[in-house]
């Protein structure tokens, strides 16, 4: 009899150790996030262009190509007002930034959409599609453009023209494909040091033309970007 | 028979089942989850999505050179006028409550005056007389910020514009050495599928 006390005095009750467990578990589940390293483009501003200096330059160099970013929905041949009204209603019903047209010099444009490209998600067809189908388009364009014989630095620098009111996402994309066609250009090597950006080609952006949002600014940006040559 | 008790109402999972197994998966799994989320070295901000980009590359920084990394956050669908945009270093954190609150552009510039006076310089190689910092800026910025915030917190770092006078371009009194220019930067993006 009293054996069988002792051992049950000597048992250890586990279920609330086990069920400890499980809520540590638990709580480790939902807290922890299994993010992917994020990776970067290197770049390197100019420093001996006008970059540096100006706020905003309105520049049109017929040595360079240019890549206009604009909201989806506006063509050439209108009013500054028009332009700005346009963008003002789209504000009001939440659709502004959903599409954007990417061009590059007199080409027909390219509708990019916004939201596959902002997706949380890891990846999704949609944005690979989107992705795809501007870096085809920008290969064609500059493969067209290109100065035989000139080695990569000697090409027409890229300016990205973007209107301020966009997001980075489609600028980023731009930019994005310009490196892309580049490394195929340089034998697929795609520069990942500050450094090597010495010797490649010069892509870069645009700064803003507006500050302030004063309404009629904002169409003379738009209306100036969509008729970029 | 007196050894082997039947289990009783009072302890029902705790037959004669051996339950120090279960116990040692539940331990490993524990651990698992412990050590599987990622704990990186910077103070990353979870809540930025950075646009997907297909030639993002992992990048160290060179020898000698350090990396600081400003995170840009920033809504697109605000009404006009209220453009909130937000800058994040480290721990650091400052806010535009408006287009024309320039704090968050001051206190950007004066952490990076700080960074430049105490980094190692070299010449600019394109000749423009101008001191490079051995350091690398990171741009983080999310994929809905303004394309306006993004270049102008490119224009604070060049040293080109003026966030203390209104965001006009900067004049250097001493010529193109006296600037305190960041040309190195990165942008960082994520590759789809990753």
């Amino acid at each position: 009899m009293s054996g069988e006390i002792d051992l049950e005095d000597d048992r250890v009750n586990m279920i609330p150790l086990i069920d400890c467990m499980f809520f540590l578990i638990l709580f480790f589940m939902l807290v922890t996030k299994f993010t992917p390293d994020e990776k970067a483009i290197a770049s390197l501003l100019p420093t001996d262009k006008g970059q540096m200096s100006a706020a905003s330059s309105a520049k049109m160099d017929t040595e360079q190509v240019n890549i206009a970013i604009y909201p989806a929905g506006l063509d050439k041949g209108h009013q500054p007002s028009a332009y700005r009204d346009f963008v003002a209603k789209q504000y009001e019903d939440g659709t502004f930034d959903s599409a954007a047209n990417l061009r590059i010099g007199g080409s027909p444009a390219v509708i990019i959409e916004g939201d596959p490209l902002r997706t949380k998600k890891v990846s999704s067809p949609a944005m690979k599609q989107q992705i795809a189908a501007f870096h085809q388009y920008v290969a064609d364009q500059l493969l067209s453009r290109e100065v035989q014989g000139k080695p990569r630095k000697e090409q027409h620098a890229v300016i990205i023209s973007c209107f301020s009111g966009l997001s980075w996402k489609y600028a980023m994309l731009a930019y994005d494909s310009v490196r892309a066609y580049e490394a195929t250009q340089q034998a697929g090597k795609i520069n990942v040091k500050n450094y090597d950006l010495m010797e490649a080609r010069e892509v870069s952006f645009s700064p803003p033309r507006i500050r302030n949002y004063n309404s009629n600014e904002l169409g003379n940006e738009l209306y100036e970007i969509v008729h970029l040559r | 028979m007196s050894r082997r008790r039947k289990p009783t109402g009072e302890f029902p999972g705790d037959g004669d089942v051996d339950l120090n197994p279960l116990i040692d998966v539940i331990t490993m799994l524990i651990i698992f989850f412990i050590l599987g989320g990622k704990f990186s070295q910077d103070v990353r901000v979870e809540s930025i999505t950075v646009p997907p980009t297909k030639t993002a590359t992992k990048i160290e920084p060179e020898t000698g050179w350090s990396r600081i990394v400003i995170n840009v956050f920033g809504n697109t669908q605000v009404k006009k006028g209220s453009a909130l945009m937000k800058i994040r270093i480290e721990t650091k954190e400052w806010e535009s409550k408006g287009i024309d609150d320039y704090t968050a552009y001051q206190k950007l510039r004066e952490l990076l005056d700080k960074s430049y006076d105490r980094a190692e310089k070299f010449p600019d190689p394109k000749g423009t007389g101008m001191m490079l910092p051995k350091i690398v800026l990171e741009i983080r910025a999310d994929a809905d910020t303004q394309y306006r915030v993004v270049q102008e917190v490119q224009q604070i770092v060049t040293d080109s514009i003026d966030p203390f006078k209104n965001m006009m371009p900067k004049v250097h009194a001493g010529g193109a050495a006296s600037a305190r220019p960041f040309v190195n930067i990165n942008f960082t993006s994520r590759i789809p599928g990753d």
